[in-house]
C-alpha cells in the first residue's frame, strides 16, 4: 500500500465547540491508482488531503506514505519529504504571478540540492507534452485558465513524486480544459503514480479506479452513481 | 541562496507599489535624519552664538568694591589693574571665556550726568580660542553713543564732540535701550583711561560662563570662584543668574532637541515599514502556503521576507543619504546663515545609516516574518483560494 490511514481523526475548533472533520478514517490505497475523493461540502474531502498530502497533522492516528509514518517526522524532514515525494494540485492553481511558466514550474527544485535535482532537464519536455512549450516565458496573468491548471500540473509532476493530490483540480475549468487535466493525470496513473482527485465532479468518476465519499468525515468507499447519499455541494 | 534572491527581487518588481512606498518611507526618515545630525553641529555652533549675544553673564569686580555699591552705582567704583586680565588669560582653561575689561566713571555732559565707559575686545584664555568675535569694539578716538546722551548733545553719527578737553568722532549712536545703555558713552578703553587719568586700571571684568562646566556636584559659579581665588585673590566674581539660565536653557534644549527629533522619525517610519510588511504578507499568503507545499523551510519563508526588509534599508540607506545631504548643503545655510560654513557632509552618516536602517527595517518586519512562518500551510493554503 503507497498510503496507509489508520483511525485518523482530525477536529477544529468553532469557538466553544469542534467540528470533526475527519472521524476515524481508515483507508489504504494502492500505487498505481487514480481515486476520487467526492461529498457535500464540509465532509472533510480538503482536509483528508491535506492531512495525507503532510500539511495538516490528525488529532489521533497514523498517516503512512510510502512506508513512512509521516507525523512522526520532525517538520523539516516532513517537508523535505513532501518536496519530494508528493505533488500538490490546488483548485485556484496558486501560480507565483511574477514567475513566468517555466519558472513556476521548476519552483520545487529551487530548495533542493543540486543532486536532488534530477528533474531540471525534463522540465522543457513535460511543458511541451501539456502543451505549454510556446508559453514557457508568459506570466500566469497571460494563461487561460487550462493553461494555468496545466502549469500546475507540470510543476507538481517535475520531480515525478509517486503521490499526487489534486484538490478540485477542474473546478475553475470548462469542460474541455476539465478532459485535459483528466487526460493527463490518467497518463500519470498509467506511468505508476498514484493520484487521488477531491471533486465534485461526476465526470470525473469515469476517470477513477476507485471512488471514495465522505459524509461528515466518515469514509464510504465506491458509492452508487445515482446514490442519494450524494449530493452535489 | 541564489533562487531565493532572484525570488526576493521579482516579488519586489511585481509588487513595486508596495516596495515604493516601503522605500520612499525609509528613505524620508534616513534623509531627516541625516539633515537634523548634519546640522546639529552647525545648530549647536548657532545656539552658542545666540546664547553669548544675550550678553555677558559673569562680572568680576575688585574685591573691596561692595555688592550694595555696585548695583546702586550700576558699575564698580574701585579699580584693579589692567593686567588682571592678562593674568586670568595666562591661566588657561578657565571656566569663563569671552573676557572683556572695562573702565566705567561717570562723567558731565552738559548739565546732566553720563557714564563713560571703556571697551577693549573681548579676549580669551589660553587654550580657548574662538574665532569669533564679542563685545563692542571701539576705535581710537571715537565714542558710541547711548540714545540719551546724543539727544543731549543734540550730536549725530559722524559729527565731532568736545569731552573730557578731547576731541572725539562719533562713531556710533545706539537705539533707545530703555536701559542704562541710554546713558551710556562706549570709548577705547585705552583712550577712556587717558581722558579719567587711570591708565592702567580698569574697574571690571565682564565674560560668560561655561555652560559646559556645570556638574552635578557644582555649578559653573563654584568653579568660577574656586579658580578666580588662584587667579586673581584680590577680586570677587558674581554671576547674573536669569542670563546664565537662559543659556543653559537653550543650550539644554539643542541638547535634547536633535535625538528626540531621530527618535519620532524612527519610531513612525519603522511604524510605517511593519505595517506595510504586514501587507505585504498578507497579499503573499498563498504563495507563502505553496512554497510551505513544496517543501520549502520557514528559514527561507523568513528569508524572503526580512531579505526584502533588508533590501528597502540598505537602498533607503544610500538614497536617504544622498537626499538628505544634498538637501541639507542646499537649504541648510538659509536656516544657519551664521554658521552655515559650519554645515558639511559626513560619510560616517552613511555608514551609520546602512546598518541602522536595514536593522529598524528587519525589526519592523519580523513580527510579520514571524506569522508567515508559523502559519499552518493548510491553512494559508486555503486562506489563499
Amino acid at each position: 500500500m503507497v498510503i496507509q490511514l489508520r483511525n485518523v481523526t482530525r477536529t477544529f475548533p468553532v469557538r466553544h465547540d469542534k467540528v470533526t472533520a475527519l472521524a476515524e478514517i481508515n483507508l489504504d490505497i494502492e500505487a498505481g491508482k487514480l481515486i476520487c475523493f467526492c461529498g457535500p461540502s464540509g465532509s472533510g474531502k480538503t482536509t483528508l488531503l491535506f492531512t495525507i498530502g503532510g500539511m495538516l497533522r490528525p488529532n489521533s492516528g497514523k498517516v503512512s506514505v510510502l512506508n513512512r509514518d509521516l507525523y512522526a517526522l520532525s517538520k523539516s524532514e516532513r517537508a523535505s519529504f513532501r518536496a519530494t515525494q508528493i505533488g500538490f494540485i490546488f483548485q485556484d492553481f496558486h501560480l507565483v504571478p511574477y514567475l513566468t511558466v517555466r519558472e513556476n514550474v521548476l519552483l520545487p527544485l529551487g530548495h533542493l540540492k543540486t543532486s536532488q535535482r534530477g528533474g531540471q532537464q525534463d522540465c522543457d519536455q513535460l511543458l511541451e507534452r501539456l502543451g505549454l512549450a510556446h508559453r514557457i516565458h508568459h506570466k500566469p496573468s497571460q494563461l487561460s485558465a487550462g493553461e494555468r491548471q496545466r502549469t500546475a500540473i507540470a510543476r507538481a509532476t517535475v520531480l515525478k513524486p509517486p503521490v499526487l493530490l489534486a484538490d478540485e483540480p477542474t473546478g475553475n475549468l470548462d469542460e474541455h480544459s476539465a478532459e485535459e487535466v483528466y487526460r493527463v493525470l490518467t497518463e500519470y496513473r498509467e506511468q505508476g503514480g498514484t493520484v487521488l482527485v477531491v471533486t465534485h465532479t461526476r465526470s470525473a468518476w469515469t476517470y477513477a479506479d476507485q471512488v471514495i465519499q465522505l459524509v461528515g468525515g466518515r469514509v464510504q468507499v465506491d458509492p452508487p452513481v445515482d446514490s442519494g447519499h450524494f449530493k452535489e455541494g | 541562496m541564489r533562487f531565493p534572491c532572484r525570488l526576493i527581487l521579482k516579488e519586489l518588481l511585481h509588487r513595486w507599489v508596495g516596495f515604493t512606498l516601503s522605500l520612499v518611507a525609509a528613505t524620508t526618515a534616513v534623509a531627516l535624519c541625516v539633515g537634523v545630525a548634519m546640522t546639529q553641529a552647525a545648530a549647536e555652533k548657532e545656539t552658542r552664538r545666540n546664547a553669548r549675544d544675550i550678553g555677558s553673564n559673569v562680572f568680576i569686580i575688585p574685591a573691596s568694591c561692595d555688592l550694595y555699591e555696585y548695583h546702586q552705582q550700576g558699575y564698580s567704583p574701585y579699580a584693579m589693574p589692567d593686567s588682571s586680565i592678562d593674568r586670568m588669560l595666562e591661566a588657561g582653561k578657565i571656566a569663563y571665556n569671552h573676557l572683556i575689561p572695562t573702565l566705567t566713571a561717570e562723567i558731565g555732559v552738559g548739565d546732566r550726568q553720563a557714564r563713560l565707559t571703556g571697551i577693549a575686545m573681548a579676549r580669551h584664555p589660553k587654550g580657548r580660542p574662538s574665532k569669533s568675535k564679542m563685545g563692542i569694539v571701539v576705535q581710537p578716538g571715537h565714542l558710541h553713543l547711548g540714545h540719551e546722551v546724543a539727544a543731549l548733545l543734540g550730536a549725530e553719527k559722524g559729527e565731532e564732540i568736545e569731552l573730557l578737553d578731547r576731541r572725539w568722532t562719533i562713531e556710533r549712536v545706539a537705539p533707545e535701550m530703555g536701559t542704562a545703555d541710554d546713558i551710556t558713552i562706549l570709548a577705547n578703553l585705552e583712550d577712556a583711561q587717558q581722558a579719567l587719568h587711570r591708565e592702567g586700571e580698569i574697574s571690571e571684568i565682564k565674560a560668560i560662563s561655561c555652560v559646559q562646566c556645570d556638574t552635578p556636584e557644582d555649578t559653573s559659579l563654584g568653579t568660577l570662584r574656586a579658580q578666580l581665588k588662584k587667579i586673581l585673590p584680590e577680586t570677587q566674581v558674581y554671576l547674573m543668574k536669569e542670563i546664565a539660565d537662559a543659556r543653559v536653557r537653550q543650550r539644554r534644549m539643542m541638547e535634547t532637541y536633535s535625538p528626540f527629533v531621530m527618535l519620532i522619525l524612527i519610531l513612525a517610519s519603522g511604524s510605517w515599514l511593519g505595517v506595510l510588511a504586514a501587507i505585504n504578507v498578507r497579499e503573499r499568503i498563498g504563495e507563502i502556503g505553496l512554497l510551505r507545499a513544496l517543501g520549502y523551510g520557514g528559514g527561507t519563508i523568513g528569508f524572503l521576507i526580512l531579505g526584502r526588509a533588508l533590501l528597502v534599508g540598505l537602498l533607503a540607506a544610500i538614497f536617504g543619504f544622498a537626499i538628505g545631504t544634498g538637501m541639507t548643503l542646499t537649504f541648510g545655510p538659509e536656516m544657519f546663515p551664521i554658521t552655515a560654513g559650519g554645515i558639511r557632509s559626513d560619510f560616517h552618516l552613511l555608514a551609520f545609516a546602512a546598518m541602522a536602517a536595514p536593522l529598524i527595517a528587519l525589526l519592523a518586519s519580523f513580527i510579520p516574518a514571524a506569522w508567515a512562518i508559523g502559519h499552518d500551510p493548510a491553512v494559508t493554503l486555503r486562506e489563499g483560494q
